[in-house]
């Protein structure tokens, strides 16, 4: 039967086209910081109109920080809104908040606050997960931290002050080795890590 | 007197009364829909998921738990109409009123030469629960209908050998990308189409290829098509795969303390174990004065509703003595959808019923059938039913419509109700 043969045909090549597309047409739809940089600002309030500026689309974010985006966690830190606004605007898809080891305990009491979420964070074996509505965002202590963005450069925030010296130059390590590739930096209230990108 | 139906009467093959019905359907689907220029019930969540999903490809609230096509149809339909009622709940109205020829269609298939598609089609389209969920913008409708379309294309396929199957595999992916509630019903009725084949002895190894590349890869592909926007984030299938196990580990994680604010408007639906055992009024009323008022009322559509288990048992129970599992299709549909929900641990608005209604009127109607045959009054018996059908849709219209009415009429129906918020 020709029909059957014909639809056949066009479905199995409709199929695998679109298997193929989601593989490549989210990386397609990425932009970059070319060449990369390292910037440093006041405060992360900045950041937003950083990233925004940038052109940025369908990121990573690695942030080292003592505060995220605590609006969700139940707090009241006054910056904390450029994450939420780059997950929405498509800037950010997915986030790492990395904490210094001696603020974790500080992050795990707001954890048990999870009642005000309506989504629970959900553990992990490194720390937890915020199932974030425009994707997903990782919270761990730096000891638990291992690198995982691949060949994918990610957008790092880094605010310096909150890091001891011996977690600084864990930092340090991962930009070094490759571990952890940025085009963009964005170092907070502070000195940019002497392993900044050499762009 | 004997009057046992000649195939062209009125009730069985005749299109006429047919349509009547359906534009008695959409007559209360659409009349007056626009008039509440406010968000009502979830309208504010889903426009602004509708906008925010289309402008960015994420919603801006927790909806991100459910496929997206709903959101991109209603953002389709503002774009259109703008961001005023007619944008939000356009589609509603023509799903759910597409999905009572719909049903009509399928009970043709399934019961031939019976009053069955008559009686199932007009059930749906009276049911004031229906119609009031096809005035707004909530998602049961679209879900439901693509089901209903699905179901219907692939029994045009195996009943009547048509060349339909890729176009149900298409139907079956837009299913998929609305919301989940026929996830098991979807292999169920692949395994019920495969039976029949093979009953007649043609499941051939070509036949099976046919069903895996029409209803597995064509629904699949289509499936993954409707989170165009959501890859256009950057995103690819493994972390499509890993966002699918997040939302299934998240919604098990829901409770009534999520529900907060619309606890007890949540509470007034009932639990499923409920919906079809005992009457249920609730909603919004604004009242003008204490003789007038206008009201959005929920309900269990409680006379016939309430019929719906016996109705599935006396239907089983005549499949069983038939031997026809083209009989028993429609209590299993109901069955595989109910126990989803039954199944899921979290709380769920009644409105989730709306998937099971047409594999219950189809039962009901299916009994009814059964004993006017058996009391041999077939005429007098669908006459009386049909009517009281439209007697109490007409009679319940304006109370789930926000027509301005007078109380007394309806003071009946208002001293029931068990929860009365203001709108």
């Amino acid at each position: 039967m020709p029909f059957r043969s014909v639809s056949i045909t066009a479905i199995m090549i409709f199929f695998f086209g679109v298997l193929v597309w989601t593989f490549t047409y989210g990386p397609a739809r990425r932009t970059f910081v070319v060449p990369g940089k390292t910037i440093t600002v006041q405060s992360v309030s900045e950041i937003d109109g950083l990233w925004h500026t940038s052109g940025l689309h369908g990121r990573i974010a690695v942030i080292f920080a003592r505060h995220l985006n605590l609006l969700s966690l139940g707090s009241s830190f006054p910056d904390g809104s450029y994450l939420d606004n780059a997950m929405y605007h498509g800037i950010v898809r997915k986030a790492y908040y990395i904490v210094p080891d001696r603020f974790w305990p500080e992050i795990i009491s707001l954890n048990k606050m999870k009642g005000a979420l309506i989504v629970p964070l959900k553990p992990t074996d490194t720390g937890f997960i915020m199932l974030h509505e425009a994707g997903r965002i990782h919270i761990m202590p730096l000891s638990k931290y291992i690198p995982e963005t691949g060949d994918e450069k990610a957008l790092v925030v880094l605010e310096p002050r909150v890091w001891p010296q011996e977690e600084q130059s864990r930092i340090e390590g991962f930009i070094k080795t490759g571990q952890l590739i940025t085009d963009l930096m964005a170092v907070v209230g502070g000195e940019a890590t002497s392993a900044a990108i050499q762009n | 007197m004997n009057e046992t139906l000649t195939n062209n009467s009125i009730y069985i093959k005749s299109w006429k009364l047919a349509i009547l019905v359906l534009i008695l359907a959409a007559v209360f689907r659409l009349w007056g829909t626009f008039d509440l220029s406010e968000y009502r019930d979830d309208e504010f969540l889903h426009a602004t998921y509708a906008k925010s999903l289309g402008a960015y490809g994420t919603t801006t609230n927790w909806g991100w738990h459910h496929p997206q096509l709903s959101g991109l149809i209603m953002y389709g339909t503002i774009k259109l109409f703008g961001d005023n009622p007619v944008g939000w709940r356009s589609s509603n109205i023509f799903f759910g009123t597409a999905s009572v020829i719909l049903l009509f269609l399928i009970g043709r298939m399934l019961y031939p030469g019976t009053a069955v598609p008559i009686i199932a089609m007009s059930l749906l389209a009276f049911d004031p629960h229906n119609i009031y969920i096809s005035r707004t913008t909530l998602v049961e409708i679209p879900v439901t209908f693509f089901f209903l379309l699905y179901l219907c294309l692939l029994l045009e396929y195996v009943e009547n050998n048509r060349a339909t199957l890729p176009f149900a595999g298409l139907a079956m992916g837009l299913t998929m990308g609305t919301k989940a509630y026929f996830v098991f019903a979807i292999p169920l009725s692949v395994m019920y189409a495969l039976y029949r084949i093979r009953r007649r002895g043609e499941l051939t190894r070509a036949v099976m290829a046919d069903f895996l590349i029409a209803l597995l890869m064509l629904p699949f592909a289509v499936y993954f098509l409707t989170y165009v926007q959501w890859f256009s984030r950057g995103y690819t299938l493994p972390e499509f795969i890993q966002m699918n196990i997040d939302s299934a580990w998240a919604l098990q994680k829901l409770s009534m303390d999520n529900f907060f604010m619309h606890r007890d408007f949540l509470e007034a639906g009932g639990t499923p174990v409920e919906w079809f055992v005992k009457p249920m009024f609730w909603g919004y009323q604004r009242l003008l004065n204490s003789e007038a008022g206008q009201f959005l009322l929920h309900c269990n559509n409680p006379p016939f509703r309430l019929l719906v288990l016996p109705a599935l048992f006396a239907v089983s129970l005549n499949a069983w003595m038939k031997r026809s599992v083209r009989e028993f299709l429609a209590p299993l549909l109901f069955i595989s959808c109910y126990l989803l929900i039954l199944l899921a641990q979290r709380p769920i608005f009644s409105y989730s019923s709306t998937g099971l209604l047409p594999f219950a009127y189809l039962a009901l109607a299916r009994t009814v059938t059964i004993f006017a045959v058996k009391i041999n009054r077939e005429k007098v018996v669908y006459a009386c039913f049909i009517s009281a059908i439209l007697i109490w849709g007409t009679y319940m219209f304006p109370l789930v419509s926000a027509r301005l009415v007078p109380l007394t009429p309806f003071r009946p129906i208002l001293s029931m109700v068990r929860y009365m918020g203001n709108f």
